[in-house]
C-alpha cells in the first residue's frame, strides 16, 4: 500500500490533460458554384424564394464570379399549380438588379391548399423545377416550454404538438427570437453639450432611457422532428435548441416565436442531414458527413447539383416569454470593479464627456451633503451600443 | 532441475553388446574391479541373471569395484548403483536399472499404448509402456525398438512439450530435424508429431523465451519422446534461435503473425494496460482509424471483416469503452495469432483476417495467481490444479474504478463528461481424461456500461461459452470437436425526454460446432479436414418505451435467423527439401430463414513456399473468402449505433480474393528476420451507405445502403529480431484501399461511380516496437508509430441557407487529416528472481505520446451561430504518464 502515493501522483499529472479540440485551418480552398434555392412555397402567405451560389471556403461575397452571378440575377421564377395556375414573382422583373440577392416573392394568400405546387426557375443554365408537392396541415402547437437541466447549465426550448392524423408526421421549425437585455447601469441624468467649452447635466426623461433594449433575429439551427417511433402522432416537450446559463438572451426576458411546418419524409431527411453536416461531425462516433440532393433539378442538365429543398406547406405559429425573474436561470457575469468618477464642476463634466463618460446619479457623502454626479463609461449606460434598440416590442410582458 | 529429469532409453541390446575387457577379478573373490556401468551389467547378466536390463547414462563415468560372495553380489551391486543415482525396478520378474528413480514411478502406465505385437520380450513390453522423457541434451535418445525386425526407412516421433516448472503444455514450439527438411510446431496442446528418417539424427526444439534444445537421437521405429523445456533466463552470451525466426522458412503460410503475451506486456500502451489488440495494431498491414479505437483494419479491409476468435468463440465487440481497451484480460492470455493473408481452410466467414486469441491452461502443479493495479483497471487471476496433473483451472477478472479518465477527454469526443464501467471474467478448465483425450471448457463474459450524460446509457455485453474435446486417435490422426455459444447484446437507454424515453436493443446470438481433423498421411502430406456449422439468431433492433409517460411505440424488427455450414479439406504437401505447398478448399453455404436461396460456394486457399536454403525463402499465395454477415455503420469507429445484419438477397454476402507474394531472409546467425510481402485484394458487396441513410430501426435497411467493391494493394516490409538484449521489430507499409459503388444510380451514385478512398486508407505506415534488456530485471521499451493521415470527408464550399451558414460536401473521403506520429516509452521492472520468495512484484512506468504531439483524430468544420470554423480533435493530445503494479503469488 505504500505505493499508493506514487499512483496518486501519476493520476494528478494525468489529470492536467486539458481539452483537446483545437481550432484548425485545414487550408483547403474548395470550390463554389452550386446553385442554392432557398425558401418554401407557403400556402396562405407571401412566400419568399432566394437564389444564390455556394462559395468556396475562402471566397467572400465580393469575390464571387460576376458572370455567374449575372445569370442567377437574370433568372425568371414562377410557381405553378397542378391545375395550370401560375403565380408570378411580385418583385416584378428582377433582371437588371446586380446587387443583393435575387429574391422572388409569390403571393400565395389565396392559393388552394388542396392542389400541388412547384417552383420553376428559368435562366441561361436551364430550367429548374422543384418536385410537385402538396401542403400538409401543420398540426397544432399545444405549447411551448422550457426545461432547465439538472445541473442548471442549459435551458432547452421545447415544443409540444399533435395532429389528429394517423402519423407518423415530420416537422420542421423555424424560430424568430426576441429578447430584452439591460445596460450595466441606468441613469437619472444626461449631459447636454451646448457648444464651445460648455454643457450641463440635466435630468434624463424616461423616454430617453438607454437602460432597456430589445433585439432579436432568426435562429440558425435547422430544427426537425418526427413522430416516427411514437405510438400516437404527438410530440411532448420536443427539444428545439438549448441556451446556456450565460447567454444574454435569457438575462431578462426571452421570446421565441416558433413557426411550425409539417413536411414530407423526404424533406425531413434532407434537412436533418443538412443539420448533421454542420453540427454532428468530427467526434469519435460521428457519422461521416455527406451531401444529399434536394428536390430541385435542372431539367436541361440533370447531373447538375442543386442544393435546397423547396417545400409546399402551410404553417402555424406560437410564442412564449421566458422571464428570468421566474426562472432564476441566468448567471450574471462577474463585472470588473470600476473606478468611477464623482464630478461636480462643468469643466470636469466636459473633460469626462470627451473621454466617453456619462453622468448617472447624485452622490451624497456620509453626512448627506451632495458632492456631485457619478460618471460611468458610456458603454455601461447605453444598451444600444450592443446592437439592440430601445423600442419596446408590442405585447412585451415587462 | 536434474531431479525432475527422467530418462529411459532402450538400451538393453547395447548394454549386452559391449565386449568384455576390464573384468579382472582381483584376489580370489567373486566380483569386478574398476569397471564401468556397461561392464558391470554385462557381468551380472553373464554370471548371475540374464534378466537384468540397464539404460546406459552416458554421463556416468564412475567405476565400480565389487568383491563379495556370489550370492550377495546382486544385492551389493544394486546398492552401489542406487547410491550412484540409479533406480532398480523389478518388473515381471526382471530387473531394470534406470537413472532417475522418481519420475519413472510417476509416469503412468499406458502412457501410450502402442505395443508392437512382434515384440514380446518382457523388456520391450516394459519399454513400450514408457515414454521417453528427456532433459539432458548431452546424451543419445533412442526411439523405437532397436530389435524390431522390420526396419523402415521412416518413423514417427511424437510427444508433448511441457514447461518444466508448471507442467503447462507449450504451444508453438518449433520442432525440427537438423537436416533442415522436417519441421513441425507443437499444437495448442503442446503435442507434436513428425516423421523422421531412421538412424541417428539431431532433433531441435525452440520456442520463444525458452531455452533451445538439441537432442541426439537414434531412431529405430515409431516412438514417443516427451520434452520439458525451461524458460530462458536472459544471459549475455549467445543468440538463440526462436520458433518465430525459423518458422518463416518452414511453413508455406504467408502473413501469419504470432504475438506472445510476454511481448504484449512489454509494449507500452496508453494507461499502461497490457493490451493484446493494441499490440496487434503495431504489426505491419494492420491499421486503426485513430486512437481510442480497437476496431482494426487488416490489409485494406474494414473492421467487420476480421474474425476474432477467443478460445474458438466469436467475439463481436472486443472493446471496452468503445475502444480505449480491448476486452481480453492480459493475465489469462497465452498468445494471439493473426492470419492476414493465408487463411487456413478451417477458418471462414470473414474476408480480411482471422485473429485467434488463446488463453492459457492453468498451472498443473500448484495454485498461483496475480494481482494488478493500473490507472484504469484492477485485475486478479488465479490458476492451479483441481486434480493434480489431471484437471486445471484458470480464472481471471477485471474491473474499472475510474470515471476520471473521461473528464480528460475532449469535449467534442463524445466521451467528455461520460461515465463508464466495465467488468470481464474468464474461466478455463482443462481436464486430461488420459494421454490421448483432453477436454477444455471455456467461459467468457464482459460487460460495459457507458453514459455520455445522465439520461443516455449505453450497455453491451459479450458471453462466450465453449466445450472442446481434443482426441488423438493414433500417431497420425487426431480430432478436435468444439461446440459453443456466442452472444453479443447491445442497448441504448435514452430518458432525456420522459415523453419520448426509450430503450433500443440489438443482439447477435449464435451456436456453433466445429469438427476438425488432422491426418498425417506420410512425411509429405498432412491433411486437415472438417466441418463447421453456425446457427445465427440476430435481433436487428427492438424499441421499447421507458416509463408510463413515454409515447414511444414499442416495436421489433424481424429477427434474422440463418445457418452457415462449411466443409473443408486442406493438404500441406512437402515436395522435397525446397518446395512445399498448402492447398485448401472450403465449401460454405448460407441459408437465411425466409430466403429460399442458398448463398455460398467454394473458397480456395493456396500458398506455396520455395526455400533456396535455410535462411532464404520465397512464397506466394492466393485466397478467396466469403462473408455472410455485415456490420452496419456510418461512422468510421466502432460506435454505439453499429449493428450486425445477416446477408440476404438484397444485402448479398461479401466475397473477395487476395493474391500475395513475399521474400524472406534470415540474417545474423538466425536472429534477424527480414520479410517483404506484397498483396493485391478485391472485395465485392462491401456495404457503404447512402447520404442521409437511416441505420437504426429501419425495416427497409437495404434501401439505404449501397454495395461497393473494394480494391486494395500494398507492400509490407518488416525486420524482426525476436531475441537478444535488443529485440522487437521495425516495419514499413505502403498500401492503398479504395472503394467504388457497384451499381450505377445515376446522379445519386457515390462519387459519380469513381473510386474513392476507404476511410481507413493510410498509405504510408512506419512502426517500431523495441525492447532493450539491461539486466534480468530492468528493461525499457519503445513504441513508435507514424502513419499518413486518414481520409475524411470535408466541405468544399459553404452557402447561406435559412439564417445560417451551411457546408457543402462533395467527394467522399477526399481530404486527409495531418499525419500521425507517436512515441511511447516504458521502463519495466521485473520481479526479483529469488525463487523462494512468496510473492513477486513488477512495475511498469511509462509515458504514452512522449513528444506530446497533438495527433489529429479528425478534422472538421462546424457551422454554429451562423459561422463556419475549422477544428481538429485530438484524443490524447499530450503526454500520458502511467504506472502499473503487478503482484504475482
Amino acid at each position: 500500500m505504500k505505493k499508493r502515493p506514487i499512483l496518486l501522483l501519476f493520476l494528478a499529472v494525468a489529470a492536467l490533460v486539458a481539452s483537446c479540440v483545437y481550432d484548425y485551418d485545414p487550408q483547403i480552398d474548395g470550390e463554389g458554384g452550386y446553385m442554392i434555392v432557398e425558401g418554401n412555397i407557403i400556402i396562405g402567405e407571401v412566400s419568399e424564394i432566394r437564389l444564390s451560389y455556394s462559395w468556396s471556403l475562402v471566397d467572400t461575397l465580393a469575390t464571387q464570379d460576376e458572370e455567374r452571378m449575372k445569370v442567377l440575377y437574370q433568372s425568371k421564377m414562377h410557381v405553378e399549380d397542378s391545375q395550370g395556375g401560375r403565380y408570378e414573382n411580385t418583385m416584378g422583373a428582377s433582371a437588371g438588379i446586380y446587387f443583393g440577392s435575387p429574391y422572388a416573392y409569390f403571393d400565395m394568400r389565396n392559393a388552394d391548399p388542396a392542389l400541388e405546387y412547384r417552383l420553376v426557375i428559368e435562366n441561361a443554365n436551364g430550367t429548374y423545377v422543384s418536385s410537385w408537392d402538396k401542403a400538409i396541415s401543420p398540426g397544432q402547437i399545444d405549447s411551448l416550454s422550457y426545461v432547465i437541466s439538472d445541473d442548471r447549465s442549459t435551458m432547452s426550448i421545447c415544443v409540444s404538438t399533435h395532429t389528429g392524423d394517423a402519423g407518423p408526421s415530420y416537422y420542421r421549425w423555424r424560430v424568430e427570437e426576441t429578447w430584452e437585455y439591460h445596460a450595466e447601469t441606468s441613469a437619472a441624468y444626461k449631459y447636454i453639450y451646448t457648444g464651445g467649452l460648455d454643457g450641463d447635466v440635466v435630468p434624463l426623461p424616461d423616454s430617453e432611457s438607454t437602460y432597456r433594449c430589445w433585439t432579436g433575429g432568426m435562429r440558425s439551427e435547422i430544427m426537425t422532428g418526427s413522430s416516427e417511433d411514437l405510438s400516437e402522432d404527438r410530440l411532448v416537450n420536443h427539444q428545439l435548441y438549448t441556451l446556456n446559463n450565460r447567454d444574454e438572451r435569457i438575462s431578462v426576458c426571452y421570446q421565441p416565436q416558433v413557426t411550425q411546418m409539417r413536411i414530407p419524409e423526404e424533406a425531413y431527411r434532407y434537412w436533418e442531414q443538412m443539420n448533421r453536416n454542420g453540427q454532428d461531425v468530427g467526434g469519435l462516433f460521428s457519422p461521416e458527413p455527406s451531401e444529399m440532393r434536394g428536390n430541385v433539378a435542372n431539367l436541361d442538365n440533370p447531373a447538375e447539383m442543386v442544393l435546397g429543398y423547396v417545400g409546399v406547406m402551410t404553417v402555424t405559429r406560437a410564442t412564449m416569454y421566458v422571464e428570468n425573474s421566474l426562472t432564476r436561470f441566468y448567471r450574471n457575469p462577474v463585472r470588473p470593479e470600476r473606478a468611477l468618477d464623482t464630478l461636480r464642476t462643468r469643466a470636469e463634466y466636459l473633460e469626462a464627456y470627451t473621454l466617453g463618460k456619462r453622468p448617472t446619479f447624485d452622490v451624497w457623502n456620509d453626512i448627506g451633503t451632495w458632492i456631485g454626479y457619478e460618471w460611468w463609461p458610456v458603454n455601461c449606460l447605453d444598451c444600444r451600443l450592443r446592437g439592440g434598440t430601445t423600442k419596446r416590442p408590442p405585447n412585451w410582458p415587462l | 532441475m536434474k531431479k525432475l529429469i527422467l530418462l529411459l532409453s532402450l538400451m538393453a541390446a547395447l548394454c549386452c553388446s559391449f565386449p568384455l575387457q576390464a573384468q579382472q577379478p582381483i584376489g580370489t573373490g567373486f566380483g569386478v574391479y574398476k569397471v564401468g556401468i556397461d561392464e558391470l551389467v554385462h557381468f551380472i547378466r553373464t554370471e548371475i541373471s540374464p534378466d537384468v536390463y540397464c539404460v546406459r547414462d552416458t554421463s556416468d563415468h564412475k567405476n565400480y569395484t565389487i568383491r563379495v560372495p556370489r550370492e550377495e553380489f546382486l544385492q551389493r551391486a544394486f546398492e552401489e548403483l542406487t547410491a550412484n543415482g540409479y533406480t532398480i525396478t523389478r518388473y515381471d520378474g526382471k530387473y531394470f536399472i534406470v537413472r532417475g528413480k522418481d519420475i519413472a514411478t510417476q509416469l503412468p502406465l499406458g502412457y501410450f499404448e502402442d505395443r508392437k505385437p512382434a515384440v514380446d520380450t518382457a523388456f520391450q513390453k516394459y519399454l513400450s509402456d514408457q515414454t521417453t522423457v528427456m532433459t539432458f541434451q548431452n546424451k543419445v535418445y533412442e526411439i523405437g525398438d532397436p530389435d524390431t525386425r522390420q526396419k523402415a526407412s521412416k518413423a514417427t516421433v511424437r510427444g508433448y512439450v511441457r514447461d518444466v516448472s508448471s507442467g503447462e503444455p507449450l504451444v508453438g514450439v518449433s520442432v525440427y530435424l537438423d537436416d533442415g527438411k522436417s519441421y513441425t510446431q507443437t499444437d495448442a496442446y503442446g503435442f507434436y508429431k513428425m516423421t523422421v528418417p531412421t538412424g541417428p539424427g539431431k532433433l531441435g526444439f525452440s520456442g520463444y523465451s525458452l531455452e533451445d534444445m538439441k537432442l541426439d537421437l537414434v531412431v529405430y521405429g515409431d516412438g514417443a519422446l516427451d520434452v520439458v523445456m525451461k524458460e530462458k533466463v536472459f544471459t549475455l552470451k549467445g543468440a538463440v534461435v526462436t520458433s518465430e525466426s525459423m518458422s518463416q522458412h518452414r511453413t508455406p503460410k504467408m502473413g501469419v503473425e504470432v504475438v506472445r503475451m510476454s511481448t504484449i506486456k512489454n509494449v507500452p500502451v496508453v494507461f499502461g494496460e497490457a493490451d493484446a489488440l493494441k499490440v496487434v495494431m503495431t504489426l505491419p498491414g494492420v491499421k486503426s482509424v485513430g486512437e481510442a479505437s480497437s476496431g482494426f483494419n487488416v490489409r485494406g479491409g474494414s473492421t467487420d471483416q476480421n474474425l476474432i476468435l477467443f478460445n474458438e468463440g466469436t467475439v463481436y465487440n472486443p472493446n471496452h469503452m468503445f475502444g480505449i481497451l480491448s476486452s481480453f484480460n492480459p493475465d489469462v492470455i497465452n498468445d494471439v495469432e493473426l492470419y492476414k493473408s493465408s487463411i487456413p481452410a478451417q477458418y471462414g466467414g470473414r474476408i480480411s483476417s482471422v485473429l485467434e486469441v488463446r488463453s492459457r491452461d492453468g498451472n498443473s502443479k500448484k495454485v498461483q495467481g496475480s494481482l494488478g493495479l493500473g490507472l484504469l483497471t484492477s485485475r486478479l487471476h488465479l490458476e492451479g490444479p483441481l486434480v493434480k496433473d489431471r484437471t486445471t483451472f484458470i480464472l481471471g477478472g477485471r474491473t474499472t474504478y475510474s470515471n476520471w479518465i473521461f473528464k480528460l477527454l475532449p469535449e467534442n469526443s463524445n466521451y467528455h463528461g461520460g461515465k463508464a464501467s466495465f467488468q470481464d471474467a474468464n474461466l478455463g478448465i482443462t481436464h486430461k481424461i488420459n494421454e490421448r483425450n483432453t477436454i477444455h471448457a471455456y467461459g467468457y463474459w464482459s460487460r460495459d456500461k457507458f453514459s455520455f450524460s445522465n439520461d443516455t446509457i449505453f450497455r453491451y455485453r459479450n458471453i462466450n461459452g465453449a466445450l472442446k474435446w481434443h482426441s488423438i486417435f493414433n500417431d497420425r490422426h487426431s480430432m478436435t470437436v468444439t461446440a459453443g455459444y456466442d452472444s453479443y447484446h447491445y442497448g441504448i437507454e435514452d430518458t432525456f425526454n420522459k415523453h419520448a424515453a426509450y430503450t433500443l436493443n440489438t443482439a447477435v446470438d449464435q451456436y456453433f460446432t466445429k469438427l476438425n481433423f488432422k491426418y498425417s498421411l506420410n512425411n509429405a502430406h498432412t491433411f486437415t479436414y472438417g466441418f463447421n456449422a453456425t446457427v445465427y439468431d440476430l435481433n436487428p433492433g427492438s424499441l421499447k418505451p421507458v416509463g408510463d409517460s413515454s409515447l414511444v411505440l414499442g416495436r421489433d424488427l424481424d429477427r434474422e435467423r440463418a445457418v452457415e455450414a462449411a466443409l473443408y479439406v486442406s493438404d500441406t504437401w512437402i515436395l522435397g527439401e525446397h518446395l512445399s505447398i498448402e492447398a485448401g478448399l472450403r465449401w460454405s453455404q448460407f441459408l437465411r430463414k425466409g430466403n429460399h436461396r442458398f448463398h455460398g460456394g467454394p473458397e480456395f486457399r493456396i500458398s506455396g513456399k520455395y526455400s533456396f536454403n535455410d535462411v532464404t525463402s520465397v512464397k506466394a499465395g492466393f485466397n478467396t473468402m466469403r462473408q455472410y454477415i455485415h456490420m452496419i455503420s456510418n461512422s468510421i469507429n466502432v460506435s454505439p449505433t453499429d449493428s450486425w445484419r445477416l446477408a440476404s438477397d438484397q444485402l448479398r454476402p461479401q466475397t473477395g480474393w487476395q493474391a500475395a507474394a513475399g521474400v524472406y531472409r534470415t540474417l545474423l546467425d538466425n536472429t534477424l528476420d527480414l520479410s517483404l510481402e506484397a498483396y493485391y485484394k478485391r472485395v465485392k458487396h462491401f456495404i457503404d451507405y447512402k447520404s442521409g441513410a437511416v441505420l437504426v430501426m429501419n425495416p427497409n435497411l437495404a434501401d439505404d445502403l449501397v454495395e461497393t467493391e473494394n480494391r486494395s494493394y500494398g507492400v509490407e516490409f518488416m525486420a524482426k529480431k525476436a531475441v537478444g538484449k535488443l529485440n522487437g521489430w521495425i516495419s514499413y507499409t505502403y498500401s492503398r484501399s479504395r472503394l467504388r459503388e457497384m451499381q450505377d444510380r445515376g446522379i445519386y451514385t457515390i462519387n459519380n461511380g469513381e473510386w474513392y478512398n476507404a476511410p481507413y486508407d493510410k498509405p504510408h505506415d512506419v512502426k517500431v516496437v523495441a525492447n532493450y534488456k539491461f539486466t534480468h530485471r530492468y528493461s525499457i521499451s519503445a513504441n513508435l508509430d507514424y502513419a499518413t493521415g486518414r481520409p475524411v470527408t470535408i466541405p468544399v464550399g459553404r452557402y447561406y441557407y435559412q439564417d445560417g451558414m451551411r457546408l457543402v460536401y462533395s467527394e467522399r473521403n477526399g481530404y486527409r487529416i495531418p499525419d500521425y506520429f507517436r512515441l511511447d516509452l516504458a521502463l519495466i521492472i521485473e520481479p526479483s528472481h529469488y525463487l523462494k520468495k512468496l510473492t513477486h512484484m513488477s512495475f511498469t512506468i511509462g509515458c504514452y505520446n512522449v513528444t506530446g504531439r497533438k495527433n489529429p483524430y479528425s478534422v472538421y468544420y462546424t457551422s454554429e451561430g451562423g459561422n463556419i470554423s475549422g477544428h481538429m480533435l485530438s484524443v490524447f493530445a499530450t503526454q500520458i504518464p502511467y504506472v502499473n503494479f503487478n503482484l504475482k503469488f
